[in-house]
């Protein structure tokens, strides 16, 4: 097992280093640099900030510092915007929000979708089974900017029960409405695959041979049906996460959570180079080591695959 | 995707295992299977009719979708609901804009870009696909590693990026979101082509002497053909659906254009105000028209490998 | 004595082209202690027969008729009831070893469970004798088989693990489908082996499909043919054998090739077996057949018992000398 992670580890080290290596380009490509679009500054000062920050030096010594900077002390370096503030300082603010509802969210749909998926198929072509699907079906056209309006017209326009957005040091009000509005639509993509899924199990010659012992019902679906059934859905775990993370952005931006989203798209819009590549390094650090969980788990479960 | 790409597969499959001198019974038996599927007829129906009318409401109105009705801004949430008599079939915008004309430019943008991008993801990823897979090799494998390191990147912190960076420009959406979506595309195309070159009639083409773009042009594309279109069909509100979230962000199409995530955001955004009409009428043709384009999908893959689920 | 006895039974499926018939009113019976082969062709409804009976159809199959072991019906049985009986006292053993044990589970695991739940072995004794059955059917290294996976056994290992497994709880009737088909001839003969020796052994009645006849000599007592789900002929071994009596049986029998002839050419049967969707008029076989007669085609044979308690479904009388024969 630690081979297979090792292995994998191979994998995702170059990958972020691409990802590094990308975003630092798209930065130096970008028409303007992080101060010019301030009132026009004499050339002096111009080239003395730009000293401090190390933007003189040429362009392949800055990206080598910057990535010893990561890997040494995790250091992504000083907002280009906010002259005290350092983009550490940034993520440090809204990342703790993001992941709280964040993580709420993953569970909630992941918890929800694989039950209701188990149940769907366990009572294939009962009305159960209908309204789960249905429910899927309909959940994949309300993404969370879909959902999040719908849930405030519900909760604070009409019933007057939760607060329509802020974040309050994350009280339980301020969560409900996030959480179920990023958690929707993969709740919904979680119970179909889980269903087919298990229906697909369900059928096979090994389940058949499961019931010829005499089983009982809840042993079969529980001990036989449940671990094969799972594996797709794992898989699909990843992508999930990523497509949360994304999703965040949304829910930070309609509920003014102030998660690490918000930040970012703040920075895109005022240029803060320094911290939309922080950002940026930051989700795909998360990812990667996200997936690698997702492939651990995966291996663990299935004994075709051993390392 | 991961429940797309099984049942692609299976279906892949089963097109690959008709001969090729039955071909054209393929695609007879498949639209005679797509007719029969009710969901999927009314689904074409409805989506017709939305295309209809993204492109010929302008016609029905006297408002066009940057008029501001000067009359009602002062207060639209009351005089700007929607009314048969005021000409604002739909109501007015926050800005006092007609909110009719407003959705029928909405629905055209939208429309437009599911189905160009969708059309961009589908050449892209189908071309890199076949020739990863019919070349197979070291040439498969540095290519389908590509696509595994930037499969494994947040794309969407890449686009928020590019449109950044570069300017929110038509053109530069289109760009960003072809660069995502070619990936699963190709991924999928690769792995139809590496099981289509291994089947008899391929391995008759190059005892039989074509050269490798005969082989590709006239055997590997057209089996491809059933996947790639199901595919896009689903690629297309994909699309919609990314557009969407980009301009909900504020980072979209730009004013006076405007498309159905944009007019959500506005409308969301007021929903406190109690104007809601302003959400429900894109939200309206935005979900109708997803689920229309889910619905087709599913009857163009059922129909295309006739499989009970 | 008849343990299990089988009386009208049908199986039908509904498909999207319709209801289609897999088995058409069968009834047989089972004795205790004796062999009896089902013998058709790929899906002559050998298969389904026996599924319906142990309540394994697909979502889409109904079976109506009757099914008793023992006297207790087993058609439409709650699962419950139907769970203390499968596994327990009528155990099956499927076609294919590859797929029919769990991936994800260890072998011990799916020994262990059957022994448990049956039996009410606690887990250490039931690992002790699921060792146990595991050399009974000469599995080579059983204390470390046991501890495997599914994919780490060859075809044949698994299939021994599947008949250990069947005979965890000295079933009084085990089924065997097509046991030896998707494994190599030695480890078929040794199959074979094994079951001749448990039925002596514990008076199990053995209900063995399979389409080689070869195997059917070997060790069944009495066998039955099946074609296009319908029963056509039963009896004993030796009575089809040496005297069949319907068409089919004599065709099946005479285009098996003899080791020891092999300049003889092969003879088979004309045609192909009909879709079960678009049956032929009549009796089914009549296309095939090459001692039809004019009623064939209009009339379906039923089954009738003569004296000496063989069964056919045929209406020709005849010899099978007199046409089509070298």
């Amino acid at each position: 097992m630690f081979k297979f992670i090792l292995k994998r580890l191979g994998v995702a080290i170059p990958t972020l280093l691409i990802l590094i290596i990308f975003s630092f380009a798209l930065m130096k490509l970008a028409p303007g640099g992080p101060f010019t679009s301030e009132k026009p500054l004499p050339p002096q000062v111009l080239a003395n900030i730009e000293a401090k920050y190390g933007l003189d030096q040429p362009n392949y010594k800055q990206l080598t510092n910057y990535i010893v900077g990561i890997v040494t002390k995790g250091d992504f370096g000083p907002s280009f915007r906010y002259k005290d503030r350092s983009v550490n300082d940034i993520i440090a603010q809204g990342f703790p929000i993001t992941l709280k509802y964040g993580i709420w969210s993953f569970i909630l749909a992941v918890l929800v979708g694989v039950t209701l998926g188990i149940i769907a198929a366990v009572k294939h072509n009962s009305w159960i089974d209908y309204t789960a699907v249905g429910f899927s079906i309909s959940a994949q056209v309300l993404p969370n900017f879909v959902m999040a309006p719908i849930l405030v017209i519900i909760f604070t326009l009409w019933l007057n029960l939760l607060p329509g957005g802020g974040w309050n040091g994350g009280q339980w009000q301020y969560l409900v409405m996030p959480v179920i509005a990023l958690a929707t639509s993969y709740m919904a993509s979680i119970a179909r695959i889980t269903r087919s899924s298990m229906l697909e199990v369900l059928n096979s010659n090994f389940i058949r041979t499961a019931k010829a012992k005499g089983l009982p019902n809840r042993v079969i679906i529980f001990k036989h049906a449940l671990k094969p059934a799972l594996l797709p859905v794992i898989t699909y775990l990843g992508p999930t996460f990523v497509a949360m993370i994304t999703g965040s952005v949304v829910i930070d931006m309609y509920f003014s959570t102030g998660g690490i989203g918000q930040m970012f798209v703040n920075a895109a819009l005022n240029r803060d180079y320094s911290v939309i590549m922080g950002i940026t390094i930051l989700m795909g650090v998360l990812t990667v080591l996200f997936n690698l969980m997702v492939d651990v788990l995966y291996a663990w479960i299935d004994p075709k695959i051993r390392y | 995707m991961v429940v797309v790409s099984k049942k692609i597969k299976s279906m892949a499959d089963n097109m690959a295992s008709y001969e090729m001198g039955k071909k054209n019974s393929l695609w007879a038996d498949a639209r005679r299977r797509f007719f029969k599927n009710k969901a999927a007829v009314i689904s074409l129906i409805i989506l017709s009719l939305i295309v209809i009318f993204a492109f010929s409401a302008q016609h029905l109105t006297k408002w066009s979708n940057e008029e501001i009705d000067w009359a009602i801004l002062g207060d639209v949430a009351t005089m700007g609901k929607p009314s048969l008599k005021s000409g604002h079939y739909f109501g007015a915008d926050p800005l006092g804009r007609d909110l009719f004309a407003r959705v029928a430019q909405g629905s055209q943008i939208s429309l437009m870009v599911g189905i160009v991008g969708a059309a961009i993801a589908v050449l892209v990823g189908t071309l890199y696909g076949a020739i990863a897979g019919y070349f197979g090799g070291r040439i498969d494998s540095i290519m389908m590693r590509i696509v595994d390191i930037l499969m494994s990147i947040p794309y969407m912190f890449v686009l928020i990026l590019l449109l950044v960076v570069f300017g929110r420009s038509i053109f530069m959406l289109f760009v960003g979101l072809g660069l995502i979506s070619w990936l699963d595309m190709s991924r999928i195309v690769r792995g139809q082509t590496m099981v289509l070159k291994n089947k008899e009639f391929v391995e008759a083409a190059i005892a039989g002497g074509s050269n490798h773009l005969t082989i590709i042009t006239r055997h590997i594309i057209p089996n491809l053909l059933g996947i790639v279109i199901v595919y896009a069909s689903l690629l297309v509100p994909l699309m919609i659906l990314t557009e969407s979230f980009i301009s909900f962000l504020g980072l979209g199409v730009q004013e006076p254009n405007t498309s159905w995530g944009a007019l959500i955001s506005e409308g969301a955004g007021q929903v406190l105000y109690g104007t809601l009409w302003q959400l429900l009428f894109p939200l309206f043709f935005f979900v109708t028209a997803l689920f229309s384009f889910f619905f087709i999908g599913d009857g163009l893959r059922d129909a295309l490998d006739p499989k009970d689920r | 004595m008849s343990i299990l006895e089988v009386k009208n039974l049908n199986v039908n499926f509904t498909t999207l082209s319709g209801n289609v018939k897999a088995v058409d009113n069968i009834s047989f019976d089972i004795a205790k202690g004796e062999t009896v082969a089902i013998v058709g062709e790929s899906g002559s409804g050998k298969s389904q027969t026996v599924l319906a009976a142990l309540g394994l159809l697909a979502e889409n199959g109904k079976a109506t008729g009757s099914v008793k072991f023992e006297g207790q019906e087993l058609i439409d049985l709650p699962t419950k009831k139907l769970n203390k009986i499968r596994g327990n006292h009528i155990s099956m053993v499927f076609q294919d070893p590859m797929t029919s044990l769990n991936p994800f589970l260890r072998i011990s695991d799916q020994m262990i469970e059957v022994l448990t739940l049956h039996r009410g072995m606690s887990k250490s004794k039931a690992f002790n004798e699921a060792i146990r059955m595991l050399d009974a059917v000469r599995l080579p290294d059983a204390k470390q088989v046991i501890t495997r996976f599914p994919h780490e056994l060859s075809g044949g290992m698994r299939q021994r693990v599947m008949i250990a497994i069947a005979l965890s709880c000295q079933p009084k009737v085990l089924i065997a489908d097509e046991p030896t088909t998707a494994l190599d001839v030695t480890v078929q003969a040794q199959m074979l082996e094994l079951f001749k020796g448990l039925t002596k052994d514990f008076g199990t009645s053995l209900i063995l499909i399979t389409h080689d006849l070869g195997v059917v000599a070997g060790i069944a007592d009495r066998m039955m043919v099946m074609y296009a789900g319908r029963l056509v002929e039963k009896g004993s071994v030796d009575d089809l054998f040496y005297s069949p009596a319907h068409p089919y049986t004599y065709g099946l029998l005479h285009s098996t090739p003899h080791v020891d002839n092999p300049e003889q050419r092969l003879s088979p049967i004309a045609g192909l077996p009909p879709s079960l969707e678009n049956l032929p008029s009549g009796c089914a076989f009549h296309p095939r057949c090459a001692f039809k007669l004019d009623r064939c085609q209009k009339e379906a044979p039923v089954l009738k018992t003569s004296a000496d308690g063989r069964s056919n479904a045929c209406f020709y009388k005849g010899d099978f000398s007199e046409v089509g024969e070298e």
